[in-house]
């Protein structure tokens, strides 16, 4: 029973279905490409909708360097995290970002950097590395209490939700249309599921495998 | 001839005894790299025969590699130092099969932070190449500065200058009095410009256009009006000897255009397929070359 949504780029389709009655609440989500393919690296993020939200415990996550890939690619985090970024390389990288949720740099290290970074402000932070340009990970910020990331079969699942009302919505690096598109209100009881389908951008990052003629890298 | 040789020679072992010194204090912690190509190059005019009755197509199979290490100097400064070897093997004119090898210094700095910065990079190579037909051993010297900008996230473009220069081990004896015989030793300047655009996540479509004004090495029979122009003249057998051939060294201006696609099958794993057009015009009424080059690569890179 899905219902398309018009006049959004990132179409959100949704299946709301009641299913049979546990005793803890739980929100399972499916986000699918254009194509049908399975979304791994999807945030799914519920917020109640009567504000009451429970209070961020302090938290510190991780955000690896392996391969000069960052590991993972995506990584939720609530507002108020702190992340630290170790360089499991036995090279220095340089770690950056200029998104206004947060701008920092972690020049050339080795190792664990001594301080994380403190994530205080809603919103994405694209991350780069100064020495190998093609990597790229984000880092997605949220006030909400409830999120997850989809893993390789486009699936997520939400636990710890208590009978409410909820706004819940999905966000991805590459998809076209804005977050606010795919948003649905629901009314949480038992184990619900949702299903999203996101039309997606190509992601150009600056070339890792040889080109000949290009400089750009050593 | 011999101290010739041995001054090249020594200049070689120098710079590779130079390159693994520097090397070796940073081994331990630098970014090492190792890359590794395999291709096949089709060339329709490999003597630079200005006349097209002396035209002579060949193709090539070739292996390289390249191994070193780079360093960040600083937070903007990198310094990559490696060792390359390549081996060109040619179907038909066999003396023109060869094997290169030597070192290449490169010292690459961003202005600023971010991957859409501009950058420059100095850069020096020395390949000792080893040809069958033995006259044409030597030494090929390249040092330039390249300057790039990524101007979009599809589109990057950079500029080029650089100097090249080939010194062949051996003289041959004279066959003209009062004429020299270093006939391979070539060198110019030459002015670049490249732009890249990436069609998909995976595909570089890239278009370069460079400049060369030197002199360069063109093989003919036997010719009094090329002979006019030349500064240095050298038998030549190795596309046949009827008619005799001799390589002339002539000076000229070359355009040199090229397209390629760059595919990529993975993050270490590209194939790459180019069109080259080379147009050399010489001096005076003596006119000119044209060289039309495709090839097909693999490419590897750690």
């Amino acid at each position: 029973m899905t219902r398309p949504r018009s006049r959004v780029l990132a179409v959100a389709y949704a299946v709301a279905l009641l299913a049979t009655p546990v005793h803890a609440e739980q929100l399972r989500a499916l986000v699918r490409d254009a194509a049908g393919k399975p979304l791994p690296n999807a945030v799914v993020v519920a917020a109640p909708k009567d504000g009451k939200v429970p209070p961020a415990q302090p938290a510190i996550e991780v955000v690896d360097q392996i391969d000069k890939e960052f590991v993972p690619y995506v990584k939720p985090v609530r507002v108020g995290t702190q992340v630290q970024f170790p360089n499991k390389d036995n090279i220095r990288h340089h770690v950056y970002s200029f998104s206004p949720a947060k701008k920092f740099e972690l020049p050339l290290y080795r190792g664990t950097p001594a301080q994380p970074v403190l994530f205080d402000k809603v919103g994405v932070v694209k991350l780069g590395c100064n020495i190998h340009d093609w990597m790229l990970a984000y880092i997605y910020v949220t006030d909400a209490p409830y999120f997850a990331k989809t893993t390789g079969d486009g699936r997520a699942h939400l636990d710890g939700l208590t009978r409410g009302s909820y706004r819940v919505w999905v966000w991805h690096p590459r998809m076209t249309g804005a977050e606010a598109d795919t948003s649905r209100d629901i009314d949480l009881q038992g184990t619900m599921s949702l299903e999203w389908k996101l039309v997606l951008s190509a992601e150009f990052r600056p070339p890792r495998a040889p080109v000949p003629g290009d400089a750009g890298y050593r | 001839m011999k101290s010739r040789t041995a001054l090249r020679l020594s200049h070689g072992l120098l710079l590779l005894a130079c390159s693994g010194a520097l090397l070796a204090p940073t081994a331990a912690r630098a970014d090492w790299l190792l890359d590794a190509a395999a291709g096949y190059t089709y060339d329709d005019n490999l003597p630079n025969a200005l006349n097209d009755s002396d035209r002579k197509a060949d193709s090539a199979l070739s292996a390289s590699v390249r191994a070193g290490i780079s360093e960040q100097l600083a937070t903007n400064t990198g310094l990559t130092l490696a060792l390359l070897a390549e081996q060109n093997l040619y179907l038909r004119y066999s003396g023109l099969t060869n094997f290169g090898a030597g070192a290449q210094a490169r010292l690459r700095h961003k202005f600023g932070l971010g991957a859409d910065t501009p950058w420059a990079a100095l850069s020096a190579q020395a390949l000792h190449r080893n040809y069958h037909y033995d006259y044409r051993d030597g030494w090929q010297y390249d040092a330039g500065l390249t300057a790039g900008k990524r101007l979009s996230e599809r589109l990057s473009v950079q500029g080029s200058v650089h100097y090249d220069r080939y010194t062949a081990d051996r003289l041959q004896p004279t066959i003209l009095p009062g004429f020299p015989t270093d006939a391979y030793d070539v060198w110019g300047w030459t002015f670049g410009a490249r732009a890249a655009y990436a069609i998909t996540e995976s595909d570089l479509l890239s278009a370069a256009y460079a400049w060369r004004n030197g002199t360069v090495t063109a093989i003919t029979p036997r010719d009094p009006e090329i002979l006019e122009y030349s500064s240095a003249l050298a038998r030549d057998p190795v596309f046949g000897t009827e008619p005799p051939l001799v390589a002339y060294r002539i000076a000229g201006k070359t355009d040199i255009v090229s397209l390629a696609w760059s595919h990529a099958f993975s993050p270490r794993i590209s194939m790459t397929m180019s069109y080259l057009y080379r147009r050399t015009v010489a001096p005076e009424d003596l006119g000119g070359y044209y060289s039309n080059v495709v090839s097909i690569f693999l490419g590897y890179s750690r």
